[in-house]
């Protein structure tokens, strides 16, 4: 009886998303040929879909097959790929609406998936790891299913499915690696592959109910309370006593949107800290690696978190609110709670981080790898030059991330400034301008890989050409700035910043390196700082921008 | 003093406020010398503009119905406690008109109506002399 | 210098074009102090962006804006800590409690008055405990009303803050703007869609259309002057010409005038001309903005 239920929507499925599914299927051979151009000029690589760059794309291209099998897709914004709601009022009992689409995309997504590794990857795997594929991908589409109905706000949805897309990876790579005890382990990610799928399709069916009742799930306010409103029980909850404004607005400020990153970072750094439970983990060399993918993330947050910072309440991207414009602030007041928010969040961000990061050595003393790292790097610099070359690549990261996030908040700021109707296609070109040259420039500096000592030793007008035109963007930034007012403020800011670069400098020269590279550094140094600096001379002026269109 | 403004009537409220407290003189309701609500009370208890109240007791003073004693507040003045007799003439020409329109849509002769009249006068009389 | 002394706010000539489309055009605004000023007109006639421009959200393009004798673009803090300020869609940061929210907004004005502000809370029966989210829209209302309040602003700017209020707290919003004018001579813009409550509070009233001022007068004059003129007479009636008419309708032989003018000179003139008057009656204000408001629509004025 339930054939031609399952019949009707498997047809509605398929019929409905035609395009998607042909377009996304289309994207393979684009991609090659993409790929192909773009590779002409480097000598000795081919297009091979067998790098993590490969798999990327397949892992997108997934994606966007898994949202067209949701009931809403993930794509913020869009309505038009949905799943056909009316769906929702068949005669079919619940369990059936909730796995008829997880089935049926699970099946065909792994289909193409392992098409797509045999015969465009190359890579052969056996029955055993077929099937713990496509149980994985059974997972992510439960979980694709839980996560479209409010459970989260929609922008939320996307993190917390990333969280667990990232612990079905980890254990699928723990369940399909050669060695037993890669990472967590083989009979764990086993374990941890079922128990995300019908973890995830115990929610997709809780989903389906409360859609089927057009009700949001209960679940909703809590995890929503857990990430954006920082809840306080009703009862005695002493305030706080702002004596001036720009206390009341940097409190304002942390409430918001600070908790955001540090709770993102405790949540990827949690994954590394559990698997230290797995006896396996800490041997392996896969330590190195999760420490790694915690910096890595650090790095690759901080451009999503400067454009949330901006907006009104993360979820929505929304003009600058016209309660937070109507504020009895100066502009400069107003643009300086936002920078100082953002750097007290990534300040507790980095805290988290390095915390996590000397857990994991603590707890893995006798990691080989790390120890060989280690004794490479004391023999080359010393000991007190290794501490101070750490020292400095981890105030190197947080200032590179912190830029990013800050270079974002403003591009987020000028996007909302500017009047999207008019200009909006010579942004679009700008950042497809600036995205292919950035890629022109990845590939030069992969092509010159092997010869990048060499290249730094001669200090090239590259390193140098940086921080002639960043200090001078400063100076032509510098007029408009002091029409914001509040130069006070940025005279000690440039004082702070002059003080820690004088003294990484003093720290680089320190170092026991040869003079090409020294001189090399110092310039990344200085057009660090600078980049580090340029934010508060941006943001001021672009919230003047948006708040007074 | 109970004033009460409708909305929707068409007569602006400053005229209906007149009109009110005209009625409540004339019904002896507010008496010689007694003192009116200031203006910003009666505004925020009727919900209005000040102004607009300052305008009603402004033509009431000079139509003769108000005397204002300099920092003291506004107050009923003494011998206008009736309509002027060209006023009252007015408003009854008025009300006598649309009643014998009506009437005469009802079917009910002028002389029927005058009967009716005189009647309820009777019965009107009676009440004001038992009150 | 003396016309910004008495000006809470002087808009001169301002013009404001959104992709060519002109949202209003050269509108000269003089608010004086101590007024109860109101603007009306259709959805989308530029009310809210004359008052964006009031609180400094928008750059004036062409002409000039002044609020307390500042440019309110120049100097936001100075302007914006003497305004009070609700719209209809009050974005407040629904996660607080009231007592947060509160306490947030005392800390912006140094003449917050929080004896007055826990007054006035009490007085909109408002548990401070509890958050904003959890409020109803008039409840929500209520409380951006006693924050607009609490720091007695010199200016309460009020964009249409009764839409879609049940009758208590349009009330409340009533109330709050006759104490604000009643007390401290301090001054109010409304901008409004309910009339009755225009007629009622305002002392001067500015009639938008399409980004233009059809009507800046008192309430007085525009209570007094409109008229609904109901005429017969033969032939056509050159009703463009009359003085203060700015709207006619033939029926049956007989015409309805609609006017802002004197109206014993305008009846005079009529029936210098000839024409026989049948009636002669008063307008409302919600009338009188209909008759307006149709008056772009009528065939009539382009023929």
């Amino acid at each position: 009886m339930y054939a031609s239920a399952i019949r009707a929507l498997v047809g509605e499925i398929f019929g409905k998303n035609r395009a998607a599914i042909v377009g996304a299927a289309a994207v393979t051979p684009a991609a090659w040929m993409i790929a192909k151009a773009y590779l002409r000029h480097v000598p000795g690589i081919e297009p091979n879909f067998a790098t993590p760059l490969g798999f990327l794309l397949l892992v997108v291209i997934a994606m966007q097959l898994g949202s067209v099998f949701a009931y809403v897709d993930l794509t913020a914004g869009g309505s038009g790929s949905g799943f056909p709601r009316h769906i929702l009022l068949l005669p079919a009992p619940t369990w059936l609406l909730a796995l008829v689409p997880i089935i049926a995309g699970s099946l065909f997504i792994a289909a193409f998936v392992l098409l797509w590794l045999r015969f465009v990857s190359g890579v052969q795997l056996d029955w055993t790891q077929q099937l713990a594929l496509t149980v994985a991908i059974t997972a992510v589409m439960c979980w694709i299913q839980a996560m479209s109905w409010e459970l989260l706000p929609r922008s939320m949805r996307i993190v917390a499915l990333l969280v667990v897309v990232i612990a079905t990876i980890v254990s699928v790579i723990s369940a399909l690696a050669n060695e037993p005890d890669f990472l967590l382990g083989r009979r764990a990610g086993q374990i941890g592959l079922v128990l995300t799928s019908s973890g995830g399709y115990g929610f997709a069916y809780l989903a389906v109910i409360r859609a089927r009742r057009s009700e949001t799930l209960a679940l909703n306010a809590s995890l929503k309370r857990l990430f954006f409103s920082p809840g306080q029980p009703l009862h005695a909850v002493p305030l706080p006593t702002l004596s001036t404004a720009v206390a009341a607005q940097n409190w304002f400020e942390w409430r918001v949107y600070g908790r955001i990153l540090p709770l993102f970072m405790t949540i990827i750094g949690a994954f590394p800290l559990a698997s230290l439970a797995f006896d396996g983990m800490r041997r392996a060399p896969s330590i190195a690696l999760s420490t790694m993918l915690l910096l890595v993330f650090y790095l690759m947050v901080s451009p999503m978190m400067g454009a949330a910072y901006i907006s009104k309440d993360w979820t929505r991207r929304v003009q600058m609110g016209t309660f937070a414009a109507t504020r009895p602030l100066s502009d400069s007041e107003l643009a300086f709670a936002k920078l100082r928010l953002a750097i007290k969040s990534y300040a507790l961000s980095l805290l988290i981080v390095c915390a996590v990061i000397v857990v994991i050595i603590l707890a893995s003393r006798n990691n080989v790898a790390l120890l060989a790292l280690w004794s490479r790097l004391t023999q080359r610099l010393g000991t007190t030059g290794s501490y101070l070359s750490l020292m400095l690549l981890f105030a190197a990261i947080t200032a590179a991330s912190w830029a990013a996030s800050a270079l974002f908040m403003s591009l987020q700021l000028f996007y909302e400034a500017v009047d999207r109707k008019k200009h909006g296609w010579k942004i679009s070109l700008a950042m497809i301008t600036l995205f292919g040259l950035l890629l022109i420039l990845a590939r030069r500096a992969y092509v010159a890989r092997d010869s990048a000592l060499q290249w730094l030793h001669a200090a090239r007008a590259e390193v140098i050409i940086p921080v002639i035109v960043l200090t001078g963007i400063a100076l032509y930034l510098l007029p408009p700035f002091r029409r914001v007012a509040a130069l006070s403020t940025l005279r000690a800011l440039a004082v702070g910043f002059l003080t820690v670069t004088v003294l990484g400098l003093i720290g680089l020269s320190q170092l026991r390196l040869p003079f090409g590279y020294r001189w090399a550094l110092s310039s990344g140094l200085v057009s660090l700082a600078l980049v580090t600096f340029m934010p508060f001379l941006l943001v001021p002026i672009l919230v003047r921008m948006s708040r007074h269109r | 003093m109970n004033l009460h403004l409708t909305q929707h009537s068409g007569v602006p409220p400053y005229l209906q406020i007149i009109s009110q407290i005209k009625q409540l003189i004339a019904s002896g309701r507010l008496n010689v010398d007694q003192e009116l609500l200031p203006i910003r009370v009666l505004a925020e208890k009727l919900l209005i503009n000040p102004n607009t109240v300052a305008r009603a007791y402004r033509e009431l003073e000079t139509a003769g119905w108000l005397y204002t004693k300099r920092g003291a507040g506004t107050f009923v003045a003494a011998g206008t406690t009736a309509f002027s007799a060209e006023t009252c003439r007015k408003q009854i020409r008025e009300r006598v008109c649309a009643l014998l329109v009506e009437a005469a849509h009802m079917n009910i002769s002028v002389a029927e109506l005058i009967k009716l009249i005189r009647e309820m006068g009777n019965d009107l009389g009676k009440g004001d002399k038992e009150s | 210098m003396n016309s910004t002394d008495n000006n809470v706010v002087d808009i001169r000539h301002l013009t404001r074009r959104f992709n060519d489309k002109a949202a209003l055009q050269d509108v000269t605004v003089r608010i004086p102090r101590g007024q109860v000023f109101g603007i009306v007109g259709e959805n989308g006639a530029g009310k809210t962006t004359l008052i964006k421009h009031i609180l400094g959200l928008y750059r004036a393009q062409h002409g000039s804006v002044s609020v307390f004798g500042m440019d309110p673009v120049k100097h936001p803090k100075e302007v914006l800590s003497r305004i009070g300020y609700l719209s209809e869609q009050p974005d407040f940061p629904e996660w607080m409690t009231i007592a947060q929210f509160m306490n947030y907004m005392a800390a912006f004005y140094p003449n917050w008055d929080r004896q007055y502000a826990a007054q006035l809370l009490e007085m909109a029966s408002l548990d401070a405990r509890k958050k904003i989210r959890e409020l109803s829209k008039g409840q929500q209302a209520r409380v951006g009303l006693c924050a607009a309040q609490a720091h007695r602003p010199e200016l309460l700017v009020l964009d249409e803050p009764s839409s879609g209020l049940d009758p208590v707290a349009r009330r409340e919003i009533l109330a709050a703007v006759i104490r604000t004018v009643v007390h401290e001579g301090r001054s109010v813009l409304l901008s409004s869609h309910l009339l009755e409550e225009v007629e009622r509070v305002c002392d001067h009233l500015l009639f938008f259309s399409n980004g233009e001022v059809l009507l800046s007068d008192s309430m007085e004059a525009v209570l007094d002057r409109h008229y609904q003129i109901t005429l017969r007479r033969p032939g056509q009636l050159e009703w463009q010409a009359l003085p203060g008419v700015f709207n006619a309708v033939a029926d049956n032989g007989e015409w309805q005038l609609f006017c802002f003018a004197d109206i014993d000179q305008l009846t005079g003139l009529l029936q210098l001309q000839g024409a026989q008057i049948l009636d002669t009656r008063r307008l409302s204000l919600n009338e009188a903005f209909l008759a307006r408001s149709s008056q772009r629509h009528t065939p009539g004025r382009i023929a």
